[in-house]
Order: structure tokens, then sequence, then C-alpha cells
């Protein structure tokens, strides 16, 4: 198992520098200079002088051929050095910092919301299977799943800030601040873990040492609780797993209507500023965090299913 | 039973961060002797790279030589009076009695070591300026000798950039650390991508500001900014919406106005290949395009119709200055001069229906919709579009390459209130900004005569003459002036908008019952 | 296509419905409503009467005009032919790239079995509308760069499962008979597993369908997705944004077109999906690699 999960962290290295070329061979597809497009942001938009495109060019080494500054910034981003913003001037260090914590604050929270309405409305559809509440609740889910998110952001500031004033329109904070844009992440993968624990459930349950379990007259919550639910787990798991990178796509329109300074604003505003040295980390930052989330889960999911342990 | 601890252990992981206490914004719009600002875009105060348009908090943080009045007309900063000495060189004669926010006194030297290392760390501040030498003369005398002569030095001194710094704003090695300047306010937090917070200085030179704090939160979504004005988590919105204009004019809430120097206009593609290389199509389309409407139907009428080049509400704009009249007829004639006839409604040439490929950019919010609106205008009128939204840079590609008929841009032709700076980098022959194929050997020598000029008579006619070139040869199509605008609580008193759009001046604010 | 359950779909957990027609009659129903919706827009959907601008619902405009004097209606009709065909072309594209490799990796394996995988995984871990983004952003906004973007990522997922569920089905009994009697691999593949690969992928497309749906509308709010004037919902709701608090209906309607779409959408894929009620087996890959073909 050692040994399997050795060769999954480098495949996930590996993903993580596909990544790293991904993102460098994006901004060198970009129409227009580079370094102009730098300098022209810099000057709120205003062309620059020849002379001042040489200078900033061979100032910040953008007259190199493309491979070597990209082997100068995997260099430099090995040693730790992830440079300085294009925008801003500031460490790249520096502007992921307070984005990371607010970004997962807010996924951390949705995230939460998902695991604990969803899981909740799930078992409850699979326990009054066929019944009323299980239509509800499949209507509910399923609607959630359904809304556009930055169309229910929009009306959640109107209700929630304007007309009910419980919470802040907008700004970064505490939990009153966060409750609205992590609710909003929440409400589609909320459906979707709502959906799926139920038919796993509903799979677990009719397994023949539940159905056992079950006719020897155990109760049906014990029944779920002890034989359903731990065998179900492992795909409820790596479901979870997957659900995080959607929450940072959620994260990108939510965090633009809410402004809130996460993660994903910073990787609209750096690809739309050509903030390269930006836009590289982010793209780091985020895929090293979901590389890590399901490798853990799947390490979660195969230490309570013997069945998997050998597929880690 | 091994599930229970670990679920436990990993919503404790994740529900941790979440629930952890943040840092603490202060509630302090209700407060009398603090002001909350919002702005759409994040100051910077800890570097210098991205100046320009961020210059906005720092106009009371820092003070420039020359500054510009709520007219545009040049007025003493740190500079009390200024005299063209010979043809490149300018006498600037200083303040007394000015005291940096650290204490150090303003003088000359501190002028010169401030505006050198500005040109040192800024890329494009040497070309802005033109500066070949600065001189401390005397302590109260600047000299400035510039490359060549350049009549529009004092306006380009009223730029965000050339705020003056003291000798602390730097490090040893000439790095810049923090601002520290002569202003009303000086520097006291920066909290990324939140707020910036100023204190009222004790020293300043001039009248003493009503509040003790400025906070400048950082909001960039349009209507979050006016809602959170309206929540009273702010006192004043800069740049609200043109809708959320409209309707905070019929609530307590002030609205306030100023038309500005600021231009959103059609550049056209003069290439012969192009329908817009004929002179006759684009004096056509000058004269069929019904402004009032595109800023009726994009901006909620919150802007001025343009049909001049530079807006006509400045002194500064030189007499005579052309304005094309709306005139659908003499544009049909001109069309039909120019061989197209109208066939069930479109304009058609050799089977042809007339179609611009028009170009802008997505990033700016009123954009796609001025772009809309002149769109869905041009249909009206029988002409066919394309129309491609990019990123600036992106759209800039294709402009570059000759790939389109118009592309629709905004600028601020006149932020420092002189025609120089805009006409010379975009419209002559070897302009770094010029790709509309466009050259005109008279309008070159105009612009390069009125460069030299002081201001009177032969500035005038030389601008005039320049400006009716343009019009005679249609190469942009100006749509709309811009207004600034700013919404603030109903008890804040005395704020004004500033035309530049970028200076904002809290000294004679108040807050509070009258 | 065939939305006719297999006859070798492993037996339902719960009694039989008939799903899968109700599913087909729904889709058949939308899809006719995309094809003829447009035509029957009362008014040109470009059309601006800019001296009717923002007017309330009326008899004449059902949904009043939009903030160009546009009529609202028309506009949502004309919608159809945006957001729901890049959608479905998402899910067409990114369905036969995906299934094709999938299915690839299931028979050949080896090597290429392994590489399919782990740029599936890489696939399904990185946010699909931060890199349709970042695409879209780079080469310009237009229609056929997202879609091919969002194709590009979902693709990841049609190729796991197809490859994982052609794994089961290959130790199944039927597929064994066929081997024993020296099928071909290719016309193993085709004639016995292919038909237990329909119900599963119908279900995922039209659960991709819906997200792509999400996507789209989602870059073309955001400014990326569709050129200005476009009726498309997200791009609408986005124009309109600014007129939300006098005028909510101009965000409301879209708004609700798009929920009804996607919602049509979720309940198919949600139809399709429970009657083989076995989630586990579409997403984990719990297939030992001795199955192979």
């Amino acid at each position: 198992m050692l040994r399997d999960l050795s060769v999954r962290c480098l495949f996930g290295c590996l993903t993580l520098l596909g990544l790293s070329i991904f993102g460098f061979a994006l901004l060198a597809m970009l129409p227009g200079d580079f370094a102009e497009v730098v300098l022209i942001n810099q000057m709120d938009g205003e062309l620059p002088s020849a002379e001042t495109l040489a200078k900033f060019k061979a100032d910040e080494g953008f007259d190199e051929p493309l491979p070597v500054q990209y082997f100068a910034w995997l260099a430099a981003t090995l040693r730790g050095n992830l440079g300085v913003s294009f925008t801003t001037g500031d460490p790249v260090t520096a502007e992921l910092g307070l984005r990371m914590v607010a970004t997962f604050r807010l996924v951390g929270l949705a995230f939460c919301l998902t695991v604990l309405m969803g899981g909740a409305l799930g078992v409850i559809a699979a326990l009054n299977r066929g019944s009323l509440l299980d239509r509800l609740v499949t209507v509910v889910a399923i609607s959630g799943m359904s809304v556009p998110n930055f169309w229910q952001s929009l009306l959640f500031v109107l209700l929630f800030a304007l007309v009910l004033g419980w919470a802040p329109s907008s700004g970064y904070g505490g939990f009153s601040h966060v409750i609205l844009p992590a609710t909003v992440i929440a409400t589609a993968s909320m459906g979707l873990t709502a959906r799926f624990v139920r038919a796993s459930l509903i799979e677990a349950l009719s397994a023949p040492h539940v159905r056992t379990a079950l006719a020897k007259g155990l109760s049906p919550r014990a029944t779920l609780f002890s034989h359903a639910l731990p065998a179900a787990l492992p795909g409820i798991l790596t479901l979870l797993g997957l659900q995080a990178a959607r929450m940072f796509d959620g994260a990108i329109v939510v965090e633009t209507i809410f402004a809130w300074p996460g993660l994903g604003r910073l990787f609209v505003d750096s690809i739309l500023n050509r903030d390269y040295p930006v836009l590289q980390a982010t793209i780091l930052v985020v895929g090293a965090t979901y590389i890590l989330i399901n490798l853990a889960v799947d390490c979660a999911a195969a230490a309570l299913d013997p069945r998997m342990r050998r597929a880690v | 039973m091994t599930i229970r601890p670990i679920l436990l252990a990993a919503a404790l992981a994740v529900a941790a961060p979440a629930l952890a206490p943040a840092p603490a914004i202060a509630d302090s719009a209700a407060d009398n002797k603090t002001l909350v600002v919002g702005t759409m875009w994040e100051s910077l105060p800890l570097n210098m790279r991205a100046r320009r348009s961020r210059f906005f908090n720092e106009s009371e943080i820092l003070d420039t030589l020359i500054k510009l009045d709520y007219d545009m007309n040049l007025v003493p900063g740190l500079a009390t009076s200024w005299e063209r000495t010979g043809p490149e060189t300018f006498e600037f004669t200083l303040r007394e009695g000015v005291t940096f926010h650290d204490g150090t006194p303003f003088d000359a030297e501190a002028a010169k070591l401030s505006l050198e290392r500005v040109i040192a760390l800024l890329p494009y501040a040497a070309g802005l300026l033109n500066v070949a030498s600065i001189e401390a003369s005397d302590p109260q005398t600047l000299t400035i000798t510039t490359n060549e002569p350049f009549a529009a030095l004092p306006n380009q001194l009223t730029d965000a950039i050339t705020g003056i710094y003291a000798a602390s704003s730097f490090d040893e090695n000439g790095d810049f650390v923090q601002p520290v300047g002569t202003g009303p306010f000086r520097f006291v937090d920066y909290a990324k991508q939140q707020q910036t917070v100023v204190e009222r200085f004790d020293d300043y030179w001039g009248d003493a500001p009503a509040f003790e704090q400025v906070i400048y939160r950082h909001i960039p979504d349009h209507n979050a900014r006016t809602i959170a004005l309206e929540t009273g988590e702010i006192d004043i919105s800069i740049n609200p919406l043109p809708a959320d204009v409209v309707r905070l004019k019929e609530s307590d809430f002030k609205v306030l106005a100023e038309p500005s120097a600021g231009l959103y206009y059609g550049s056209f593609n003069t290439a012969d290949d192009r329908p817009t290389g004929d002179v006759r199509v684009r004096r056509a389309l000058d004269r069929l395009i019904d402004r009032s409407l595109i800023v009726e139907g994009a901006l909620d009428g919150v802007g001025m119709p343009a049909r001049s080049f530079f807006s006509p509400a400045f002194d500064w704009v030189p007499e005579g200055a052309p304005e094309t009249p709306l005139d659908p007829d003499g544009a049909a004639a001109l069309l039909t001069e120019a061989g197209y006839e109208k066939v069930d409604g479109s304009w058609v040439k050799d089977g042809e229906p007339l179609t611009l490929r028009i170009l802008s950019y997505s990033t700016r919010t009123e954009m796609p919709l001025i772009t809309d609106a002149l769109s869905a205008l041009l249909a009206r009128e029988g002409i066919e579009t394309s129309v491609e939204l990019f990123t600036f840079p992106g759209m800039m590609e294709f402009v570059r390459a000759g790939d389109y008929d118009i592309s629709i841009v905004f600028w601020t032709p006149e932020m420092t209130g002189h025609p120089d700076l805009h006409l010379k980098s975009q419209f002559t022959t070897d302009a770094t900004l010029n790709f509309q194929n466009w050259s005109n050997a008279q309008f070159d020598a105009l612009v390069n005569k009125g460069r030299g000029l002081d201001r009177g008579a032969e500035w005038d006619e030389t601008y005039a003459e320049a400006l009716q070139i343009m019009a005679d040869e249609a190469m942009v199509l100006p749509l709309v002036h811009k207004v600034y605008t700013a919404a603030t609580a109903p008890d804040v008193q005395g704020f004004r908008v500033h035309p530049s759009g970028f200076f904002y001046d809290f000294k004679s604010v108040e807050k509070g019952a009258e | 296509m065939s939305l006719v359950a297999p006859r070798t779909a492993p037996t339902a957990v719960q009694p039989r419905r008939p799903t899968g027609l109700s599913a087909l009659t729904v889709v058949a129903l939308f899809a006719a409503l995309v094809v003829a919706g447009p035509f029957a827009a009362p008014y040109d959907p470009a059309a601006a009467d800019f001296f009717n601008r923002l007017a309330a619902p009326s008899f004449a405009h059902p949904l009043g005009t939009d903030q160009l004097g546009r009529d609202v209606l028309s506009r949502l009709l004309a919608g159809l032919w945006t957001t729901p065909v890049a959608a479905a072309a998402v899910v067409v594209i990114a369905l036969a790239t995906g299934s094709a490799v999938g299915l690839a990796a299931a028979v050949i394996g080896g090597p290429l079995d392994l590489v399919v995988m782990r740029l599936t995984e890489a696939l399904l871990t990185i946010p699909a509308l931060a890199v349709a983004l970042a695409i879209a952003g780079v080469l310009g906004i237009n229609l056929s760069t997202v879609v091919v973007s969002l194709a590009v990522v979902h693709s990841g997922e049609y190729a796991r499962l197809v490859r994982n569920v052609a794994i089961a089905e290959a130790s199944a009994t039927h597929v064994l008979a066929a081997k024993a009697l020296g099928a071909s691999p290719l016309r193993i593949a085709l004639r016995h597993i292919l038909p237990g690969l329909t119900r599963p992928v119908l279900s995922v497309a039209a659960f991709s369908f819906s997200f792509a749906a999400l996507s789209f509308a989602g870059l073309s709010f955001l400014g990326l997705g569709t050129p200005p004037g476009s009726a498309e919902w997200g791009a609408m709701i986005a124009e309109a944004r600014s007129h939300m608090r006098a005028h909510p209906h101009l965000v409301l309607a879209p708004g609700l077109a798009i929920v009804a779409t996607v919602l049509l959408a979720n309940l198919v894929g949600d139809a399709l999906g429970d009657r083989r009620a076995r989630p586990s087996a579409l997403l984990s890959p719990p297939v030992t690699r001795k199955d192979r073909l």
C-alpha cells in the first residue's frame, strides 16, 4: 500500500507539472506582446513607448526564449520564490496568503454544509424510500442542482442583505459575511450529495448481509448505521472529493459577486490582467489542493473498505 | 467502529478555518469622525508600480506640485507659481512652511529627490514627463529642463504619479516602502483586498479636514458597492451603476455627477480595403448615430452625448473646436455618394450589405452595453454589424492586425488638461498607438507645433485646426463623454466629484446633522 | 441513440418503471421546443426600440422589454438556440471522444489504460469552469472555444465511466461466453459491451448537459461566453443586472429559463441513473485489473 501511495504521489506531482505547463502555454498563446500587456496594465491602459518597453523586457527577463522563461520560473518556484505580481507589485506569496485563507474558509464552510445537509437529506430519503418525504427530498435536491449560482447569489443578496438585513451584502469578514456565499456554493453539491447518498444507501441496503441483518430483526435505523453506511461510505467519500473541485468552480463566480477576496477572484483577475506569476501560483495551489484532497479521500476510502485496500 | 472518529476529525479539520474569527472590519460608517468610502479599484499604497488610477487615496496622502481644480484648470499645489523661463525650462516657486508626515521639511531638494525616484522606479514616467534634468536652484525654487520644447509640463505635473514623497518613503536602496507625503491625511494601515486606512495629519499646510480617519473599502462589484451604501456599510459609493444612479436619485441618498474628461469612442480602421476606408462612409456614420439614444439605452442617461473629440465642458478646450451635427439625411446622401443604395431597409453596395466588424472589450462594465446599443442603432439604420468582445489586450491584437472596422474604446484624453497627450500619442503618423492606418502630414505638423506653444490665440488656432482635420476626416466616432458619479449617504455633506475621476477631496466633507 | 433499457442490465433494485420511455419523451419534447421556440418569437430578438425601454409586462410584451427596448420573451425564446445547443454540443463531443478513449483503454489495456486513467483523474480533479474560463479568456470570446474547452474537461468523466463499466461488463457471463466462442475483441466491444454501457452513459450525459449549461451561462454572465447583445440567458442576466432592483423580471425570467432547462436534464439523468442504482460502480475504480479482456 505504501508503494501504491508513493506512485500516486508521483502522479500527483506530474499532474502539477502538467498544470504549470498548461498555465504557461496558455499565457504564451495569449495574443499580444506579453511584456507590453503587463506594462499597459500598470499604466492603466496607456501604451508604453518602444524604449520603455525594451528596458522593461530586459529588466524582467521577457526577452529570453519561452522555455528559458519557463524553467527560470520552475527553478525559482522550487526554491520557494513565486515572484512578484505584475499587477500590484507585491510578492505572489503575499497575494496568495490572504486569498488562500479566504477561499478555504468559504469552501470549507460550503463543504461542511454539503456534508451535513446533503448527508442528512440523503439518509432521510433512503430510510423513507418511496414515501412522500423521499419525493420531496428528491425535488429539493434536484432543484438545488439546477440553480445557476450567479443568479442565486444575486437573489440572495437582495433578499437576505437588503430586504431582511440578516447578513452583510459583501466583503470579507466573520461568519455573517461567509454564510451567504457558502450557502450558494453548497446548494448544488448538497443536492448531488443527497441524491448520491440516497442511491448508495439503497444499494447497500439491498446487499445480502444487510438483508440478513434486517431479517434477523435489527431495526432499520441500526442496520443503516452499522451495516449500510459503512458499506456506502467509500463511494460517498470519493464523490465528496470530486465535489471539492466543483466548489472552486462555484467560488469563481460567487467570490466576484460577494467581493470575497479568495482564489477564485484572484484567478479571474490574473487571467484578465495576464498576471502570469499570480496565475501560475494560483493554478498550482488549487491543483495541489485538489490532488491532495482526492489522495486523502482515496486513502480514507481504502481504510474504510477492505475491498479497495489493494486498489489504492 | 472506526468511521465516526475519522469523520469527526475530518469535519473538525474542515470546519475550523471556516468558523475561525476573521480580522474584524471596523463598522465605522456609523461614526461621525470616520468616513468610509467604497471604491471600485483597490488602492495599493505599499507599492508604486500600478500607480495611475490607484491615486485616489493618495490624493489625500500626497500632494503634487500643481493641481487641477474642479474645472480642470491648473492651480497651485506644492508649487505656488511657475514660469516658463525658456523653451525647454520651467521654474517652480515652492510653498513655504510645508512639513512631511515624518516631520522633515519640504523644499526643492526634497521635490527633486522625489521626482527623480519616481522617474527611476516607474518604467513609463520618463516618457510621460519628458524631463532632461531637475535642479534645486535654491530651497524654494525648482528648475526643470525638458528634452524638447514641452509646454504641457505643468499639466503633466498634475499627474497622479508625480506626487511628492518624503525621503523616508524609500529604503536605503531607493526602493519604495510606503507613502510619506505632505497631504491632509497620513497613511496608517493597508489590508490587502480589503481596505486602506488614513488618519488626519495635524500639521497639514492647508485647512484642517473634519474627519479623523478615512477608510477606503475595496468593493469591486458595482452592484455590491451601492448595496453596501444602502445597508449603511459605507458612506460614499464611487462610480455607482447608471441604473442605481437613476434609482438613488428618487431616494434620500445623494447622487453627485460631474461631466468628465473621459470619452467613449469608436476608432475607425481607415485602411483602403475596409468599408471605413472611405471617408464618406465614416462621415456618414458620424452624422447617422444619435448619441443621445446610446446614452439613454446603455447608460440610463448618465453621460453626455459626444459630438466632438474633447468635451466642450472644459475651459482649456480650444476655441472653435468643431462639432458634428446629427444629420440622417446628410448621412444618407454621403452613403449614396459612396456607392451604397438602400434596398429593403439595408444599405447595399454591389449586392453586398454594408457590414461593420466592431471590436470591444468586456473588462469595463459599460463597454458591452455601449457596443450593444451602437450595434442596435446601426441595425435600425440598415447597417449590419458583427461584434466581438475580448479583454483589452486581446482586442488590441486584432486592432494591430487591422482586422476590424471600428474598435470601441474608452480613453481619458485630457486627464491632465492639455490636448497634446492624446493627439500626439494616438493620432500622429508615427504615434505608437496609431493602428488606424491614418496619416495626415498637416495634422502632424499642427500637433508638433502645439506642443511648444503657450496658451493664447495661436495655441487655440493651432489645436482648433488640428481638431477640424480630425472632424473632416472623421477618423474617430465620438460616442459619449463620461459623467463621473458618486452616491453618498444622506448625512454626508460637501463632497464633490472631480472631473478627472482620479482625485477624491475629503478636506471639506462632513458627516452628521448640520 | 437508444434509451431502451439494455437486455443485459443488472436486476433492478426497485420495481420496473418505464423511466427510459418517459425520459425519451421529455427529451424529445424539449428538443422540439428548442428547435421550434425561436420561430414562435413575437418580435425580432435583436430589434431595439429606444422609445420603449424597460417596459413593464403587457399584452404586447408579455415579459416586458429590456434596457434597449428589446422584447424579453423573444430573447428568451431565441436563447434556446444558445445555451441548450452549446451544452448539447459539449455533451456530444465529450461523449464521443471520452467513450472512444475509455473503451480503447478497457479493450487494449496495459500502459494505455494506465495513462488514460491518470489523465482522466487529472481532468476530474481540475475545476472545469476555471479551465474553460482560462481558455476563453485567452483565445477570445466565442462559442466554439468555450464549447471545446468544456468538452475537453467533461470527456474525462466519460472515459473513466466507460472504461470502468466496460471492464465490469467484460467479466459478465455473456461476454465470457462470446469470448469462449472466439469473437474478436472489436466484436466483443461493439456487440456485447457497448449495449450495457448505454444507460449509465446516457445518465451521465444528462448530468453533464446540466453542468455544461450552467458553466456556459456562468461564463456568459462573466462576459466570457457570448458576444454582447446575444440573446443568451446568462448574458441577459448580466446586462439586466443593474436594473434588477427596479425591474426584477429582467433577471428572474432568464434565470428561470436556465433553471427549467437544467432541472429537466437533471430529472432525466436522475431517472436513468436511479434504475441502475449502482452509483459506486460508476464513480470509484473498484474494478480489479485481472478482469481485463
